[in-house]
């Protein structure tokens, strides 16, 4: 799907302006808009809208702070962003700053990241976000509308600076502080459809399907375009299509009234779970063809989303050891559900409801956390499907669904390990959407070290990289993970490969060595990893010179000078002179060591190959 | 997001471009690098190889790309010709070819698929694979010892040499104090010689 077509066929969706505002720009060549319609839904000035950018894991969240036609008829809005705490991970994590479930931060200050311009066709939908600010100039928003929220703000984050700070200021970001906060009631009134049905009755299940209706002439056509707009935001298609289909209707309302409403009880969600699990097994029964299997897909869509808000509420009791893989899981569904869409042919579409189906069989009878991750991990896995053959597809995914069970077994129960073998998928994205540099890996590292969640992994192929060995740790252990190859030097064994690997909690990385100590993970080739704790070579201060570099004390300080000022720096010895007596020495004694170290290796080598005949496997 | 095949290969071509420059000082920053190797050429990028693993006196290490294979080939043969010091002397720098798995940010290999698999303790290749983990660990306590060596002996030779600077240094300045003050001069003529000569 190439981006023109993609402009053009959104160009083609319903679009007009609404209120003008004043011409701007040199020459009074541009039209400002205060408000326009753009695929069946009104956007006013200051609403907070998701952009779909390609590639991107979750769609952004960003305020239109400016709208404009320029003389060339393209339509621009200017987006201030806000940041998923994902987004600004590090620097959470930096302030130990902890965020809210649903909680995004507002850009401020000056620098990248702030606002952008976007073409006005990036908007993929409204978003519903409340500030919670207890600022007094802030219309305090009620429980309701709280709870109704698709986010919620009360910081903002200072992209200059990279801070984050509870206090509004007049002016955040160069956008005055009134448009930062909730509108006030007269304008809500007047504002979307969106936001008349918190006003309505607090009947969740309605207030949902009223959203829904509003959405559906959008979507609808959207459908018909085939699958262009299924880049956009999820919500809103999963929302779609199952208007089209009364006997969804319940089904639909039902999981996001449950996964909205019960934050508080595991259980009700488990059985609510339990419910719809078959439930769409049954459905699934009945789509098999034609139509109805876009619905069946929608379906899927559906439930992917509400799985993982569901998961989103039980993290919540476990987010420390949780919270990252929520989003993992996430992530996975919204690739999913794109792919779907793109699925050129109804057959892979067909193999990946069956799939969800026997995930979701899983479901009903098992811990409903490790399942989802698993169902999460098997939508991961229909990525590969897809590009792969099409008469392969029934193998592959038995093979999927079997890496997937085993993945989730192994999360299950520590204890349980499988003589499959399975084989390494892609790791979600958790960091993705990087607006700003993190930390360096070496700050992260140390700051790793100290809390000890850092491992070393050794035996790797020495060519994996160092997503590959992330991958690795995740389809092994269910861990997200940074990892960092240890680059190869002149002294490092050509057998084994190191990595360095940090993970999000001290249980984690001591879950993983003590995985790694009891069982045995083979890698390819027979290797057989082994994981512990890194220790880091203390860092006693810079040194300032290195061993074997001499100087004769009177001529240090004019040497020092003549090496800042970058003179001479650099040479190449000549025969008659001292240095180059010495410097054979140095070349004598590299020598020796070169041939020990490829002694050393050759014999460890040939340790190696005695050990590996012995393998039975072979 | 995939590394495609000529993304990969355009990664291995520049490999061949690189050059892998260890027994660097910590003063050499890349400015110096750079203006060490565009001697030989056009140096594209530097780049420094961390070290997070081994003891902090372990020379550093850095990859330097230049714009041509022939320009990379040429540092390596001038290298080993003669010895090459950047940043401080007499321990010369060297070089040799660079490989893919020294660089930081490399491109997956195309088409690889890594499987795993637990093994089970009733396995018979359980104990052969716990053995291997052993192994493992035993031969990076190896190398570990022999770096040490490495490093022990290169610090003796710092210091034998500096030995062998400091009195030689010594020899001249008392050759240069004794024209200076012109004891030279009077021993020369009780001598019958003639020291301007020399």
């Amino acid at each position: 799907m190439s981006t023109t077509t993609d402009v053009e066929k959104l160009g083609e969706a319903e679009f007009g302006w609404g209120k003008k505002g004043h011409l701007g720009g040199k020459n009074k060549t541009v039209q400002f808009y205060k408000s326009f319609s753009y695929d069946g839904i009104k956007y006013t000035l200051y609403d907070c809208v998701y952009l779909h950018k390609e590639g991107a894991p979750f769609p952004y969240i960003g305020k239109l702070v400016k709208i404009w036609e320029n003389l060339d008829k393209s339509k621009k809005v200017k987006i201030q962003w806000f940041f998923r705490p994902s987004e600004i991970s590090h620097w959470l994590e930096y302030h130990n700053v902890d965020a809210l479930e649903n909680e995004i931060f507002f850009a401020s200050g000056e620098g990248v990241g702030l606002a952008n311009v976007n073409d006005l066709e990036a908007i993929a939908g409204k978003c519903n976000v409340v500030c919670t600010s207890v600022d007094s100039r802030n219309p305090q928003p009620s429980e309701q509308e709280v709870q109704m929220a698709d986010f919620v703000f009360y910081r903002t984050f200072d992209v200059g600076s990279c801070t984050i700070s509870d206090v509004m200021d007049d002016n955040v970001g160069g956008l005055a502080v009134n448009f930062v906060f909730n509108r006030k009631e007269s304008e809500l009134a007047s504002c979307l459809n969106l936001v008349c049905k918190k006003e309505e009755d607090g009947d969740r299940i309605s207030g949902e399907k009223d959203r829904t209706g509003y959405m559906v002439n959008t979507i609808t056509s959207k459908v018909k375009d085939s699958m262009l707009q299924v880049n956009i935001v999820q919500r809103e298609k999963s929302d779609k299509v199952p208007l089209t289909s009364e006997d969804l209707d319940g089904m639909d309302a039902r999981p996001s009234k449950r996964a909205k409403l019960d934050t508080s009880s595991k259980f009700a969600a488990e059985n609510e779970l339990r419910k719809t699990a078959p439930s769409i097994a049954v459905h699934e029964e009945k789509t098999r063809s034609g139509c109805k299997e876009l619905i069946g897909m929608a379906k899927e869509k559906r439930y992917a989303p509400d799985s993982s808000t569901l998961d989103e509420n039980m993290s919540k009791k476990k987010k420390f050891q949780q919270s990252t893989d929520k989003i993992a899981r996430r992530e996975k569904v919204d690739e999913d559900s794109i792919r779907l869409g793109d699925g050129p042919s109804g057959e892979s579409r067909n193999g990946k409801i069956t799939k969800l189906v026997t995930s979701c069989e899983g479901l009903s009878k098992e811990k409903p956390k490790y399942k989802l991750k698993n169902h999460a991990y098997d939508m991961g896995k229909s990525k590969d499907i897809h590009e792969d053959n099409l008469d392969k597809n029934g193998r592959k995914l038995v093979s999927h669904n079997l890496v997937g069970n085993i993945a989730g077994a192994s999360v299950d129960s520590d204890e349980k390990i499988d003589g499959r073998i399975f084989e390494v998928t892609r790791k979600p994205d958790v960091d993705k959407g990087k607006w700003f540099a993190s930390l360096p890996w070496e700050e992260r590292m140390l700051s790793a070290h100290e809390k000890r969640t850092l491992v070393l992994l050794q035996n790797l192929d020495p060519d994996y990289t160092s997503e590959e060995v992330a991958d690795i740790v995740w389809s092994a252990f269910k861990e997200n993970c940074e990892a960092k190859v240890v680059q190869r030097t002149a002294y490092s064994s050509p057998h084994s490969g190191q990595a360095f690997v940090i993970l999000k909690t001290r249980e984690a990385a001591e879950r993983v060595i003590r995985k790694l100590r009891d069982g045995c993970l083979i890698l390819p080739n027979q290797r057989s990893l082994v994981g512990r704790m890194a220790v880091l070579p203390k860092f006693t201060g810079k040194q300032s010179t290195l061993v074997g570099h001499l100087c004769i004390d009177k001529y240090k300080l004019q040497m020092q000078k003549e090496m800042k000022d970058a003179v001479s720096t650099s040479h190449c010895s000549q025969s008659n002179t001292i240095e180059y007596e010495l410097a054979m020495d140095w070349c004598l004694l590299q020598s020796r060591f070169d041939f020990s170290w490829a002694a050393l290796y050759k014999q460890q080598g040939k340790e190696l190959k005695r050990l590996m005949e012995s393998f039975k496997s072979n | 997001m995939e590394a495609s095949v000529e993304e990969y290969e355009a990664f291995q071509e520049r490999v061949k471009r690189t050059v892998y420059i260890d027994n660097l000082s910590p003063q050499a920053t890349e400015i110096v690098l750079r203006a060490a190797f565009n001697q030989f050429g056009n140096v594209v990028k530097v780049e420094f190889i961390p070290n997070y693993l081994y003891p902090q006196e372990l020379a550093r290490s850095a990859l330097v790309e230049m714009s041509t294979v022939d320009q990379a080939k040429a540092i390596i043969v001038e290298l080993s010709n003669s010895p090459f010091m950047i940043s401080g002397m007499p321990r010369p720098v060297r070089a040799q070819a660079a490989a893919a798995t020294m660089f930081d940010n490399r491109p997956r290999k195309p088409g690889r698929n890594i499987s795993l698999r637990w093994l089970q303790p009733e396995d018979p290749d359980f104990t052969v694979a716990k053995k291997l983990k052993l192994m493992t660990r035993k031969h990076s306590a190896e190398a570990q010892f022999l770096l040490k060596r490495q490093l022990a002996d290169e610090a003796k030779l710092a210091n034998q040499q500096a030995e062998t600077l400091k009195a030689n240094y010594k020899k001249y300045e008392v050759a240069d104090g004794v024209l200076a003050d012109g004891t030279a001069y009077r021993l020369g003529r009780a001598y019958n010689l003639n020291i301007s000569d020399i």
